[in-house]
């Protein structure tokens, strides 16, 4: 545990360092700004555009819509920062084979370099979603926010994120090449399956078996109710308003410590597999 | 007087009128073109992984734009609005990141330099970049478009055809000359100019109307972000195949859009070659053509 927190550290530091050195820190902070708040941007836009024409035949689902666009981005983020992180210091660096030959440990570092690249999207999700409440009307208030709920869904659901972004730094440690897609790949399949932009009722029945089997739909479902007090009200047939809030919360359990069962083994036979196919120091000019 | 011998025959033979003159500057440019649309057009027949990729991502991205309409039960032509901005979207993240951020990547691969010393312009192998991208762009935004259609059912109503190619290529090249212009800035700029094509990228979406008619914004807003060719582009395509739509969300006439995109098409390119050959200067000055790793 203490080789993790360490290697944590500096790949922390590190990694806020690569990411931010470019410029002065506030000038960071409102560049971070940009993606969330665009894309929730976007979709208040196409929703007000619909309703200014009297074509809205269904509920507002701005808030629905707003709130999982902008958490979204947190996941997009992380599966994408870890997945990248290996590629950076493996081909562009060349230093992944250097933290491979200390006893430093590999999860712990990896864990770093992408907490580092999201660290300033926990202070740019909050601001956006304040932006959303104060000038576009979401109804989000302080006095209706579940403080208890969404202290335990941003962990769990971080945990989990997390868990699933080292699985695909594990894969990309493992191949050769297309590995820049890995990370992109998988969050461009979750922004369609986890229902961050419209309920998962609107899928095909398929569609929605898979979307109900991925955990960071439950993720997105409990921000919205620690988040929006008027999450599980059933107008908007978001397919999960008969699920109790507690048993959503076995499930994000459940989910961390199977993507920890999961992700811990996979790094380690991934970092064994790479010493022996000599892959950590590769160069495939990503 | 010299005496030429064959080099492999020892037999010694005429000077050749020709040498020493070369290919014309107009061969060399051509050459360049294709030299450089080659490896990108091939490439996406050799690495049919990345076709995949490149086709599945921003189709399921699309998809996902599309499904929020269809989610309130929204007019089959309010998806196709967005279909075809989603498809456009193709072509901005291809002119950002393999225009504007090419010759950083060449930088840091060690391949600027050898352009820099090849006996050709930098606009040629920019355009050269620009074309094989276009190949390769537009097979992604052909599928997501008749792919999309398919899946929602969208109709189009297009009536003139001719203004609607006209319109379309004429965006594209006004968008592929501001991305000339922005590739210069890398030859000045590191990392920092990596952060900011970063930084254009969804904002962009959101100033130009990809995924709503552009005019919902404003004037004010809509005037700002013409300066992106697709914003008129994409306007004017709205315009052409959903006309009865579109007459609500109209923001100039498709004529209007057409010049300024012409303007821009000019405008940009003229800059482009300017901005160049300032930054390529400049940058020899400051010995930061070799750099890496900035």
């Amino acid at each position: 545990m203490q080789r993790f927190l360490q290697a944590f550290r500096v790949g922390f530091w590190l990694g806020w360092k690569t990411e931010s050195n470019w410029t002065n820190p506030l000038f960071y902070i409102l560049w971070s700004l940009l993606v969330p708040m665009s894309n929730g941007l976007i979709m208040t836009m196409m929703l007000r555009v619909l309703q200014r024409t009297g074509n809205v035949n269904g509920a507002d689902l701005l808030p629905y819509v707003f709130i999982g666009t902008v958490v979204y981005s947190i996941v997009a983020l992380l599966l994408d920062s870890m997945a990248w992180a290996v590629l950076e210091d493996r081909e562009r660096m060349g230093m992944l084979k250097y933290i491979a030959i200390t006893p430093s440990s590999m999860y712990g570092y990896l864990w770093g370099r992408g907490f580092a690249k999201v660290s300033v999207n926990f202070l740019a999700v909050p601001l956006t979603l304040t932006f959303g409440a104060l000038v576009l009307d979401i109804p989000i208030r302080l006095s209706t926010i579940d403080w208890p709920l969404l202290l335990a869904v941003v962990v769990l659901g971080l945990l989990i994120v997390t868990f699933a972004a080292q699985i695909l730094a594990g894969v990309t440690l493992m191949i050769a090449r297309h590995a820049g897609f890995v990370g992109q790949a998988v969050s461009g399949a979750l922004y369609l399956f986890t229902g961050a932009l419209f309920p998962i009722t609107v899928l095909p029945i398929w569609m929605q078996t898979i979307a109900r089997a991925v955990p960071l739909t439950y993720w997105l479902e409990g921000m919205r109710r620690a988040l929006w007090v008027d999450a599980r009200n059933p107008v908007y047939k978001t397919g999960l308003e008969q699920l109790s809030t507690s048993n959503l919360l076995w499930i994000l359990v459940g989910a961390a410590m199977a993507m920890a069962l999961i992700s811990i083994p996979l790094q380690r036979r991934a970092e064994h597999r790479a010493k022996e196919k000599g892959l950590l120091d590769m160069n495939t000019a990503y | 007087m010299s005496v030429i011998l064959d080099k492999h025959t020892a037999v010694e033979r005429q000077p050749n009128p020709r040498r020493g003159k070369g290919p014309s500057a107009f061969t060399i440019f051509w050459r360049s073109v294709i030299g450089r649309a080659y490896p990108r057009i091939i490439g996406t027949q050799r690495e049919l992984s990345w076709l995949f990729f490149d086709i599945f991502l921003p189709f399921m991205a699309t998809m996902s734009y599309v499904l929020v309409y269809e989610a309130i039960g929204a007019p089959a032509s309010y998806k196709g609005l967005v279909l075809v901005g989603g498809a456009m979207t193709a072509f901005w993240l291809n002119v950002l990141w393999s225009m504007a951020m090419q010759l950083y990547w060449d930088k840091e691969q060690g391949n600027l330099q050898l352009y820099m010393l090849a006996p050709t312009s930098r606009m040629a192998i920019l355009t050269g970049m620009a074309l094989g991208g276009l190949f390769a762009t537009t097979i992604r935004a052909a599928i997501i478009l008749i792919g999309g259609s398919l899946i929602f059912g969208i109709r189009y109503q297009a009536t003139n055809w001719f203004a609607l190619v006209g319109i379309f290529f004429l965006s594209l090249i006004a968008l592929y000359g501001l991305g000339m212009l922005l590739s210069s800035i890398f030859l000045v700029y590191g990392r920092g100019a990596w952060q900011m094509t970063a930084a254009l990228q969804e904002p962009v979406f959101f100033v130009s109307g990809f995924h709503f008619p552009v005019k919902a914004l404003g004037t004010v807003v809509a005037t700002g972000a013409s300066v992106v060719p697709l914003t008129l582009g994409l306007d004017a395509m709205r315009q052409l195949l959903f006309p009865e739509m579109m007459q609500q969300f109209q923001f100039l006439s498709v004529g209007t859009e057409a010049a300024i995109l012409a303007g821009l098409a000019l405008g940009f390119g003229l800059v482009a070659r300017w901005a160049l050959l300032c930054m390529e200067h400049k940058s020899r000055q400051d010995g930061r053509l070799t750099e890496r790793g900035n």
